[in-house]
């Protein structure tokens, strides 16, 4: 104890310069979570925080719900396929503009890919009917080229909502995302470059040899932050993209919290079924650091 | 140096965090201290109270000689600028005429889910209004609301006048009132209906339309008369938008609000029905043939709306003013050499079997209520004024707005004479009466806390929808109205509350989910048989998920509410 008091009397300027931002996630992260005891209650607004304790009733409720494999189902699907696409397109962007040459064509480009970020859901919804709906722009090309006789039903179809979506947060996504490995790209010793041609490395060895292995722990950090999210397969974009026909591919269990907790005023079940997900998520955190430090030897704690 | 970097860094965290800690503080001292503050001011103005004769205003309002304030929160979802902009002339006159002071705070979001943050946050105003059953009772249980019984014996003689037997009904089995109702009454217009392309339909001939079968043939024929619009888009028999109800369209099919109703008043939902199937085929056969929009089920109204003023859907079955706003009205402004004869006529569908077509529910007892809190001091002045607003004159006055000025819509003379403005009525009928315009200039129906929607008690025929009451003078309501008049109903005692606590409420939605879903997928069924399937499929999910539990529920609170009307 006196070791740490030293070292946090040593290091003052520090934690004092921190002071704020402790502060804030104390009381902005952790000070609301005392709010998470409401899920094993029976919760009414106005009355006491501290009764009508039910245990892990709602737990075992949202188990025993005849949706609840079709919710688990969807968030994950949805969540793996953002993860097995989502995950390696910003690297494979990031590689791509790290080997164009014309600075101001890859600043163009770059900037271009992350246009797309900041377009909000609704937009997005709008611009997919526009293009995907029966009278959109996608059917109407395919009918005047003569391959389809009758417009293709891509956004009433549950088997094409999984793809939509994957596919519209890729686009979203993937150019914001690759700014944070274009900086650790960046950040790789240049000798290392002029080594590695010395040594007879192309261009995909270059890739290979260096490029990669410099991004790999940034990589990996993200890769762990994605597999804690897995449970987060999206909430606005299923809201807005979908309807009463795709449903069935759409609820997941961002969505269902906010249908049967918030909108019915079923706050504590809405939060049980919360906590649940956050509680998955923590684990699997958990996890891939583990597996992460030993097969790759990097983690984030 | 040294001292100098630290007290800097010092400083700076101080100050961050006592920023950060200021900007979480909370600020229910302040209104504490503020309502404390007013309240010796209230109590000094009350003592200079003289001796006067009470001033009694054109309305019969004995004025105050202290101004009363009614502060209230309306949990109807609005944006907060329109509804102040649209509020701020009856305020004034109100203040003037009548001296209450009407503070009314509106919201863009979700009522019930602001009124839980009241509740929880102990930050709520003396007078709310639009607050449900369930909410009420959550507010109640919690010792938040104002018995208001005591104090409607006592002030309130023309809200028990105008409720008449009804009042009864609003009382708890201790006989306490927690709210008064607000657009209550029985109000025989039409909600719902099938719609026909006037113009196109009297070059057909006028074909008989009675029943589902009559209406899909006269449809199919339109559209082989018309196959595209004047852009060359393709045009279809009918679609859908999400504010269609399913229950309303089982109305056609002799079920009512989704229900068949036996003669010892047991409920059968529609799914466990033989019309519930024969509506689901009804609307699958016009997908089958082409007739039906492929994005019906994927329109929001708006996407509906549009694809109907462009003349690419040429039938529709739903409420009446669908084809008003998305039809003529466009047309007026947008269409060159547009005739009074282009438009929809609204038409009621029954099927052969059954006994008659209910369309239209009505529910007497209101939409929801206005109730008193704690936080009320003086709470016999709020009611005091609901009791003025009960009357039909107070509901004149707050439902049509300010009289006497050019752009009112009635004018009132002392003495309680009044009569129509003879130009805005023409303006009504023209099409051209501009309802925000109206709604600015003279408040009307901005301050809606008790008056009833329902015909009003001295006349038998006013209603506080001022573009109602001239249904039968303006002839394409008329028409609508006649052709309706049999497809209204009154279906008070069907009314239920789904309160947050009951298991069956979760179980409601899922099956409400189910049917919005099934139904969708049902009717866009390739095959007649696929979509008996759909049907069969979408019915024994719905009966795993408790169907019958929410038919048995909903069969004893009907009972008990019919026994109660009896």
């Amino acid at each position: 104890m006196a070791e740490v008091w030293k070292r946090v009397r040593r290091e003052r300027q520090i934690w004092l310069l921190c002071i704020p931002m402790i502060a804030w996630v104390l009381i902005f992260s952790y000070y609301p979570m005392y709010g998470l005891l409401i899920s094993f209650q029976h919760y009414v607004p106005g009355q006491s925080m501290f009764s009508n304790w039910v245990g892990f009733d709602h737990f075992v409720r949202f188990f025993n719900e005849p949706d609840f494999l079709q919710i688990i189902r969807n968030t994950l699907v949805i969540s793996l396929l953002n993860l097995a696409i989502g995950f390696p397109a910003p690297i494979i962007l990031a590689l791509l503009l790290n080997e164009v040459r014309g600075r101001l064509f890859k600043k163009t480009i770059q900037s271009l890919s992350y246009i797309p970020y900041f377009i909000s859901w609704v937009v997005v919804a709008n611009i997919l009917f526009t293009l995907l709906g029966s009278d959109g722009i996608l059917n109407d090309m395919l009918q005047r080229l003569g391959i389809i006789d009758a417009p293709l039903e891509f956004l009433t179809k549950g088997s094409y909502f999984w793809g939509i979506l994957v596919a519209s947060n890729v686009w979203k996504d993937m150019g914001f995302s690759a700014i944070i490995y274009l900086s650790a790209i960046a950040g790789i010793d240049k000798e290392l470059y002029e080594a590695g041609r010395v040594d007879g490395l192309g261009r995909f060895g270059l890739i290979r040899h260096i490029t990669l292995p410099g991004i790999r722990s940034t990589a990996v950090l993200l890769f762990i932050l994605a597999i804690g999210g897995i449970l987060n397969a999206g909430f606005e974009q299923q809201l807005l993209i979908g309807n009463p026909l795709t449903q069935d591919h759409y609820e997941v269990i961002d969505t269902y919290v906010y249908r049967f907790g918030v909108q019915l005023g079923n706050y504590s079940y809405g939060t049980a079924v919360g906590l649940m997900k956050s509680g998955i998520g923590l684990v699997l955190v958990i996890l891939a650091n583990r597996l992460s430090k030993r097969y790759m030897q990097s983690s984030i704690f | 140096m040294r001292l100098r970097i630290s007290t800097a860094l010092v400083l700076g965290s101080v100050l961050l965090t006592g920023g950060l800690l200021a900007g979480c503080s909370s600020n229910g001292n302040e209104s504490s201290n503020g309502n404390q503050a007013n309240q010796p001011a209230n109590d000094a103005q009350q003592t200079t109270n003289t001796a006067a004769e009470p001033k009694v205003n054109e309305y019969g309002w004995t004025v105050p000689e202290k101004t009363i304030n009614i502060d209230y929160y309306s949990a109807d979802k609005d944006n907060p600028d329109k509804s102040a902009k649209k509020l701020a002339a009856i305020h004034d006159y109100l203040l003037e005429q009548f001296n209450v002071d009407v503070k009314k705070t509106q919201y863009d979001v979700d009522g019930k889910e602001k009124l839980n943050l009241m509740l929880a946050s102990n930050d709520y105003p003396g007078v709310i209004s639009s607050i449900d059953s369930d909410t009420m009772d959550k507010w109640r249980s919690q010792g938040k609301l104002i018995d208001l019984a005591p104090l409607v014996d006592k002030y309130g003689s023309n809200i028990k006048k105008e409720l008449g037997d009804k009042y009864n009904s609003y009382l708890d089995k201790d006989g306490k009132l927690w709210g008064i109702p607000r657009g209550w009454g029985y109000l025989p217009i039409p909600d719902f209906s099938a719609h026909i392309r006037w113009d196109w339909y009297q070059e057909m001939g006028s074909p008989k339309i009675e029943t589902p079968e009559d209406y899909y043939n006269v449809l199919k024929q339109m559209v082989a008369a018309h196959p595209k619009n004047a852009q060359g888009e393709k045009t279809y028999a009918i679609s859908w938008n999400d504010q269609i109800g399913i229950n309303n369209v089982m109305g056609i099919w002799g079920l009512k609000d989704g229900y068949k109703d036996d003669a010892d008043h047991n409920l059968t939902h529609w799914l466990k029905t033989d019309e519930g199937l024969e509506a689901v085929k009804y609307y699958n056969k016009f997908y089958r043939e082409g007739l039906m929009d492929p994005d019906s089920f994927l329109n929001k109204y708006d996407d509906w709306k549009l694809k109907f003023s462009n003349e690419r859907i040429l039938g529709h079955i739903g409420p009446w003013w669908h084809s008003w706003n998305a039809g003529h009205e466009v047309w007026k402004t947008t269409m060159e050499g547009w005739t009074d004869n282009q438009r929809y006529v609204q038409i009621g569908l029954k099927a052969p079997n059954a006994e008659a077509s209910y369309l239209s529910p009505k529910d007497t007892t209101g939409w929801n209520y206005t109730v008193i809190t704690d936080k009320e001091a003086k709470p016999e002045d709020i009611i005091k004024f609901l009791d003025f607003e009960i009357t039909p004159i107070g509901t004149r006055l707050l439902g049509w707005g300010i009289p006497n000025l050019p752009d009112s819509v009635w004018n009132y003379e002392q003495g309680g004479k009044w009569s129509f403005n003879d130009a805005q009525k023409q303006k009504l009928f023209a099409g051209t009466f501009e309802y925000d315009k109206t709604d600015e200039v003279t408040g009307s129906n901005q301050i809606w806390l008790s008056h009833p929607q329902g015909i009003m008690s001295d006349d038998n025929k006013s209603t506080a929808w001022y573009d109602q009451n001239f249904n039968m003078e303006d002839k394409w309501k008329a028409l609508m109205n006649t052709n309706l008049k049999d497809t209204i109903y009154d279906n008070t005692a069907r009314r239920i509350v789904f309160t947050a606590d009951n298991p069956l409420t979760i179980v409601n939605q899922q099956i409400e989910d189910l049917i919005k879903t099934g139904f969708a997928k049902a009717v866009m069924s390739k095959t007649e048989q696929d979509a008996v399937n759909a049907f069969n499929d979408m019915r024994d999910k719905a009966i795993k998920i408790g169907l019958e539990d929410i038919e048995a529920f909903r069969t004893e609170a009907y009972k008990a509410n019919l026994a109660k009307v009896q």
